[in-house]
């Protein structure tokens, strides 16, 4: 991905966010790869983008692969709309994470937060993808060709 | 007007509203039954439970429900569909609380859960709602 187009997506971020009522919210665009979770290791699922909210304050980092730009432009909707609306139900995962780290063995708080993630993305994505679909697409920079 | 007042017809309005709202949210595999019978007399503008392990749901509405205007209509109805998208997430939530907490225990994770939850989905209901139709509440008689 360009410069160019790498400070055009943390834009369109930002536009999205606006729109999503996260107008109250920092981001910061990463040029930094996204790290796929280990448990997907072996398979070809890679994470196209991340979101890593702050602990306790309306923050968060974006991260995005560098050939990100390549995806569709539907697809690049999708992802950063599902990453942002994270933001808002971050509290809670938050909250039962820093709760049950403590509490409970390491192998149990595993296999609870395994079980709560996945049920937990699939709500995410369910709504991001209807909602992505009112929302504007990105409309990358024009670019000098060389 | 108050929901017991209200015509076959409006009910069927607001319905159509409600289907139409939940086939936009990538709800559309739901069924609900609206229970006109059972409106809310407490300080809850509506509410909604979901048969466990189902995709069925039950939605109540405050006596007053209309009062509160297009707009707010508008929102808590969106607000309201969000909850069935988060409903596997709360029913393990809440299985794991109840075999591995103490009562206490339990009962305060609940609240914590269950309050972040909703924050969580008004905010979201906020700025979804703006894409949604128009809430039937200047209903034809």
């Amino acid at each position: 991905m360009t410069k160019k187009r790498f400070h055009e997506l943390g834009v369109y971020a930002r536009a999205l966010a606006d729109e999503m009522g996260l107008r109250d919210w920092t981001f910061v665009t990463l040029d930094q790869e996204p790290e796929t979770p280990p448990e997907y290791n072996g398979t070809d699922f890679r994470a196209e983008a991340t979101c890593t909210p702050t602990p306790g304050q309306h923050t968060a980092v974006l991260r995005f692969r560098s050939d990100f730009d390549e995806n569709r432009l539907e697809d690049i909707r999708n992802t950063v709309v599902h990453e942002l609306l994270h933001c808002h139900m971050q509290a809670m995962h938050e909250m039962c994470r820093s709760v049950l780290l403590n509490e409970i063995s390491q192998s149990t708080y595993n296999v609870f937060m395994g079980g709560f993630d996945m049920n937990w993305e699939y709500a995410i994505d369910g709504i991001s993808r209807a909602w992505a679909a009112k929302l504007p697409l990105i409309q990358w920079p024009v670019e000098k060709r060389k | 007007m108050i929901l017991s007042m209200m015509t076959k017809s409006q009910r069927s309005e607001i319905e159509k509203w409600l289907r139409d709202a939940a086939d936009s949210m990538n709800l559309s595999d739901w069924e609900f039954q609206v229970m006109w019978n059972d409106p809310l007399d407490d300080h809850r503008a509506a509410s909604t439970n979901v048969q466990p392990n189902s995709r069925r749901a039950r939605l109540y509405f405050h006596v007053d429900f209309l009062d509160n205007g297009e707009k707010r209509c508008r929102e808590i109805a969106c607000h309201e569909l969000l909850h069935w998208a988060f409903e596997p997430l709360m029913e393990f939530v809440d299985d794991y609380a109840a075999n591995e907490m103490g009562r206490k225990e339990r009962s305060i994770f609940n609240s914590a859960t269950v309050q972040l939850l909703e924050y969580g989905i008004e905010g979201t209901s906020l700025a979804f709602a703006r894409h949604l139709p128009r809430f039937p509440v200047a209903l034809s008689l």
